[in-house]
Parts: C-alpha cells; sequence; structure tokens
C-alpha cells in the first residue's frame, strides 16, 4: 500500500514538473484563438492596438520582454485554418528588445506572435491590413501633421 | 634654327632645372642619415614656403580629403520602411545628394532667424516618415559652423545660437517648389523648422534614381528606433534607443581592411624621410633641436616650445609649451581653428602617404578637434590607451596646444566578413553592464571598423556608443 503510495506520488511530481513546460509549449502550428497561459510576457509595442494598417510590402512588429524569453511567428492560412510557423524561435536578449519584419502578402494578413519564458506562455495576434498608397496618402493628410510652416 | 641658338636654349634649360632640382635637395630632403639638415632653414624662409605652396598647389590634387562638413550617413526615406534606403560616402550618389542638400541649407540657413520654428519631436518623425532625406552628422555643429562651411549669408542667427544639431531632415512638397528642413538637438531636447522656397525636383529626382539603383527589395528593412517605439520606455523595459538609431533588419558583406603602420619602414627602422616632413610641419627646427629615444623606442624631439613624440606603434603626441604653435591666419573662431587644423592634419597624411578620407568627429571640449579615418565610407573607431581618436587636437584662440594622432594607412583587402545582426550586437554591448545596470540608454549604434592599435586585419562590426547607465535601483 505505502508503495502504491508512493509511486502515485512520484508520478504526480512527475507530471507537475512537466506539465507548466508541456503546457505552453508551441509548436508549428497554432490555434488563432490560441491566447497562452499569461498576459504579461511580451509586450507589442508596434503595432500598439496590435492592428495597424499600411500600403507597404512589409510591416516590422516590435515588442520588449525579458531576457530568454523564446519569441516564434506564426501567419494565419485561411486554407488550412491555423496559424503556420513563418520564424522559427528567437530568443530575447539583453536588451529585452524584439523585432521582427514580416512580408504582407494578402490584403488582410493576420500573424501570432508567441512568447514562451519561465512564467508561462503568451500568443498575440496581430491584423496587418494591405492598402493602396494612394488611401494611405490621403490618411496622412487628415491623421498626420506634416508640419506647414509660414510660407 | 641653327646649332648653335639650340645650344644655348638647352644650357638655359639645365641651368634653370639644376637650380630647381637643386632647390628641392636643400628645403625637402636631408643631407645626413641621422636627420640633421644644414640647411633646415631654408625650409622656414618666406620665399621657400611660398615656393612650397606653389608646389603643392599643383601636387596636391584631391589625393584625400578631410570631410568638414559632410553626413557621415544619408537616408532616403520614400514614405515606406521596405524602400527605406541609407548611403554612406561610399555610394555613387551620395556626393551628388550631398551637394544639392547642402544648397538647401545654405539657402535655410541665410534665412532670417525668426523664420525659424520651434517644433515638436513629432513633427521631425513625421518629416522621417514621408519622402524626405535624413543627413546624419559624425559632430554636432553649431548654426554659426554650419552657416561658415556652406557659404551662408549670415545674420548671426542669435534664436538659435545656444544649439547645435547632428541630425538635419529636409523633406519636399509634392509640386516641387518648396522644402522644409528640419533640425535636431536631442541634448536640449530642442526642434527647429523652417519652410524655404527652393525647388527640389532636383533632390526628389536624385533620391528617386538613388533608391531604384540602390533598394533592396526589402532584403533589408530599415526602421528608426522611434519607429518601433524603442525609445520610450515601458514597464521593465530597461534598454531606450536614440529615436533617430536605425534598426536594421540584416546587415551586409563588408570589406575586410588591413591597417599599417607607415612610420616604419620595417620591423625595426623608422622611415625618417616621415619624419623629417613632420617635423617640418610642427615647424621644429632640425638643426636646433634635441633628439632621443625612450627605453620603449620611442622618438622624442625636444625644442624650446615644443615636444614630439613618435612611437613604434605610429603615435605621434606633439605638445606646446606657453601660448602654442600660432596657425596661420587664425582667427579665434571654431571655424578659423577647423580650417587650420586641416591643413596640418591633411599635410601629415600627405607626408605619410595616405588616401583615406577623414571626418570631424565629436568632442565634449569645444576646443579639441576629433578626426577619424573612413575606409570605403565607413568609420574606423580608435581605441587605444593613447588616443580614441584618428586625430584630437587642442586649439585655443588660434594656437595649437596639441596634436595626437595614430599614425595609419588602411588598405582594402579582397576578402570580406559579415558584421553581426543589430540584435545580436546590441544585446552583447548591453550583457557588459547588465549585471549591474537598471537603466541603459544606447545614443548612437552604428558599422565600423575598431582600431584598437595593433596593426593586421580589420573586421566591420557594430560600434555601439552608450549614452547613459543607470545603476542601482
Amino acid at each position: 500500500m505505502f508503495k502504491k503510495f508512493l509511486s502515485i506520488m512520484f508520478i504526480a511530481v512527475a507530471l507537475m514538473a512537466v506539465m507548466p513546460i508541456s503546457g505552453y509549449a508551441f509548436g508549428n502550428t497554432v490555434s488563432l484563438y490560441e491566447t497562452g497561459t499569461s498576459s504579461n510576457i511580451i509586450y507589442i509595442k508596434r503595432p500598439e492596438s496590435h492592428s495597424a494598417s499600411t500600403s507597404d510590402k512589409t510591416y516590422t512588429i516590435s515588442a520588449v520582454g525579458e531576457q530568454g524569453t523564446k519569441i516564434k511567428v506564426y501567419r494565419y492560412n485561411p486554407s488550412s485554418g491555423v496559424c503556420e510557423l513563418i520564424k522559427n524561435e528567437t530568443y530575447i536578449g539583453a536588451s529585452g528588445l524584439y523585432s521582427v519584419v514580416v512580408d504582407l502578402t494578402s490584403d488582410s494578413n493576420i500573424f501570432m506572435v508567441t512568447a514562451e519564458s519561465g512564467k508561462g506562455s503568451q500568443a498575440v495576434r496581430i491584423d496587418i491590413d494591405k492598402i493602396k498608397k494612394s488611401t494611405i496618402d490621403r490618411l496622412k493628410n487628415v491623421t498626420v501633421t506634416i508640419r506647414n510652416f509660414i510660407w | 634654327m641653327n646649332k648653335e641658338r639650340f645650344k644655348s636654349i638647352l644650357l638655359g634649360f639645365l641651368i634653370i632645372l639644376n637650380f630647381v632640382l637643386g632647390s628641392r635637395i636643400l628645403i625637402e630632403k636631408k643631407l645626413w642619415p641621422t636627420g640633421y639638415n644644414f640647411f633646415s632653414n631654408i625650409g622656414n624662409l618666406r620665399i621657400s614656403k611660398l615656393y612650397e605652396n606653389i608646389v603643392s598647389y599643383f601636387t596636391d590634387g584631391n589625393q584625400y580629403e578631410i570631410q568638414v562638413l559632410n553626413p557621415e550617413k544619408i537616408l532616403l526615406n520614400t514614405g515606406d520602411q521596405t524602400t527605406r534606403i541609407s548611403l554612406s560616402p561610399n555610394d555613387n550618389s551620395f556626393e551628388e545628394i550631398m551637394s544639392e542638400t547642402n544648397e538647401i541649407l545654405k539657402t535655410a540657413f541665410s534665412m532670417p532667424s525668426e523664420m525659424f520654428t520651434e517644433i515638436d519631436k513629432e513633427d521631425l518623425y513625421s518629416a522621417l516618415s514621408v519622402e524626405s532625406v535624413y543627413l546624419s552628422y559624425a559632430r554636432k555643429y553649431s548654426i554659426n559652423l554650419f552657416e561658415e562651411f556652406l557659404g551662408a549669408d549670415t545674420d548671426g542667427q542669435t534664436k538659435l545660437s545656444e544649439n547645435e544639431f547632428a541630425d538635419i531632415v529636409i523633406s519636399y512638397s509634392a509640386n516641387g517648389s518648396k522644402c522644409n528642413v528640419y533640425m535636431a538637438d536631442f541634448d536640449t531636447d530642442n526642434y527647429y523648422g523652417i519652410g524655404i522656397n527652393y525647388n527640389s525636383d532636383k533632390l526628389r529626382d536624385l533620391c528617386d534614381e538613388s533608391v531604384k539603383k540602390n533598394g533592396s527589395e526589402g532584403e533589408n528593412v530599415i526602421n528608426y528606433s522611434f519607429d518601433l517605439k524603442f525609445d520610450q520606455p515601458f514597464g521593465s523595459q530597461k534598454t531606450t534607443l536614440n529615436p533617430l538609431i536605425q534598426v536594421y533588419s540584416t546587415t551586409s558583406e563588408m570589406p575586410v581592411i588591413k591597417a599599417v603602420n607607415p612610420i616604419m619602414k620595417d620591423e625595426e627602422n623608422v622611415n625618417e624621410t616621415i619624419i623629417d616632413n613632420i617635423l617640418n610641419i610642427f615647424n621644429i627646427n632640425a638643426s636646433t633641436m634635441r633628439r632621443y629615444a625612450e627605453a620603449g623606442g620611442t622618438l622624442v624631439f625636444v625644442e624650446n616650445n615644443a615636444t614630439l613624440k613618435i612611437d613604434k606603434n605610429g603615435y605621434l603626441e606633439y605638445t606646446a609649451m606657453d601660448d602654442g604653435m600660432e596657425l596661420s591666419n587664425a582667427s579665434g573662431s571654431e571655424y578659423s581653428d577647423i580650417i587650420n587644423l586641416n591643413s596640418i592634419t591633411s599635410k601629415i597624411n600627405k607626408a605619410l602617404g595616405n588616401n583615406e578620407a577623414m571626418c570631424l568627429t565629436q568632442s565634449d571640449d569645444k576646443t579639441i578637434i576629433n578626426y577619424d579615418y573612413m575606409v570605403t565610407g565607413t568609420r574606423v573607431v580608435i581605441n587605444t590607451d593613447n588616443i580614441s581618436s584618428g586625430v584630437s587636437a587642442k586649439v585655443e584662440n588660434g594656437h595649437l596646444l596639441s596634436y595626437k594622432q595614430l599614425m595609419r594607412h588602411y588598405s582594402i583587402k579582397s576578402e570580406t566578413s559579415s558584421p553581426s545582426e543589430f540584435f545580436e550586437a546590441l544585446d552583447n554591448a548591453i550583457a557588459r553592464y547588465s549585471e549591474f545596470m537598471n537603466e541603459i540608454n544606447i545614443n548612437k549604434m552604428f558599422i565600423g571598423y575598431n582600431d584598437n592599435g595593433i596593426v593586421g586585419d580589420k573586421y566591420a562590426n557594430w560600434i555601439v556608443e552608450v549614452d547613459n547607465v543607470i545603476v542601482g535601483e
């Protein structure tokens, strides 16, 4: 009886030790609805609201996090219905800064940035829409102050 | 023509040649291998100086160049990050674009100072997000220096006289008739702008052509630190980058260079001809000076009013006594001091047979003027116990008080190397401080060659300038 109890305890302890790791290890694909186990491992600096519009061919996502945090980037594939890995794991260094350039292949692009550390895991969805340059220019005229000096 | 007349012409020619060659030997060459020159005083006569000036006028050409107002880098902003490009002085279009932007700056700085408007930092960022040209200088320049170097019609620019600028942005209007000039002084957090009537078609065409020719089609995406919000601290973020640091998504191959010490003829012997020329440049009289060698092999030349030391590693140090060496046509202004020092450094580089350009770099002390070597448009950052720039000179009121130079020649090798990626370089630099730091601010990051004073191959890599490190809680 005591041996059985010990065995059960040993298995339970082993499972508890492994669970946090296996629980947040992101593979080659992740669901669009994945959120991870934590919300404060990385902070996305760009785009600040996790969505943006641009006429550019690429977009640079930036983030900050603790040193040693493992980052992966996925792109949503509508035909498979899951997000597929496009940028393999990178570890945040001593600066705590991270950025990645992603190609904008369609008008509507969805990316998932995942982060894993000793604190848990986090997945952040980022939506980047591609719009025409003329539209951006029109928007800039309205929203961005291009300084008009007195001529 | 009869034979006698031909003989007379030939004789006359030989007599003139005799005087020309004879004077060259007396003035320029040493007569004894120890460096003692009986006729050296002739070289200090006014007529000899005149002769030297005439000779240098015909022989100097553009063998090397000291870049007094050249940006270290020009960035062409297209409105998109993917097509934004960076030009170094080695790129073909750099010179043309710089010449045009200098004309625009000259027009702007000729305007009355009341026309300059104080602007927000965000206005500057907006200008960098549209079609514009960003001029990044290796040192800060006062408005007066800009005006004098550019030959602008100055009105004193009293409004901006307290500020110094190393970052200038020129944006152009859609209809091509106007330009905006933005200037940033990040140290004092002051930003100014001015709108000028200037036909920007030429600048636009030059930029478009250069972007087409040099664009990497998204292979190397350049973001400014402010684009990525790395200039703003958030939560536990310990690192902030100066807003205009460029974050490159990848780095390209750079040539390997070889540092050579030109003062040594071989492992044991110094080049006496170069030493003679350097003594002349510092007006040290070879017939009255005292010469001896220190234990480490450093040659010391002592005169009543100055000491010159040249060590076997190529480090030159001139120290003047009392008021120092009077520079010619000195007006005591910073501009005049820089121009005069250029002349001395140019002569030394010429004596060394150097073709490398040099650029003015930042100094915390107003009386210290620093230069760095530039090889293939890339800065060589010197980091030795004696000196931390290619040239460092102290000039006060038109007098040279001290002059230091690590005498180097850099040859470009056929092999190339790839500098580490941006974040790898940044992380490695910060890792040195991470044990004890609480916050760190990076002032500047650029690719350069690091010369630690040891001759041999040098590989391009990131140079990280830390602005301030806050230690502890």
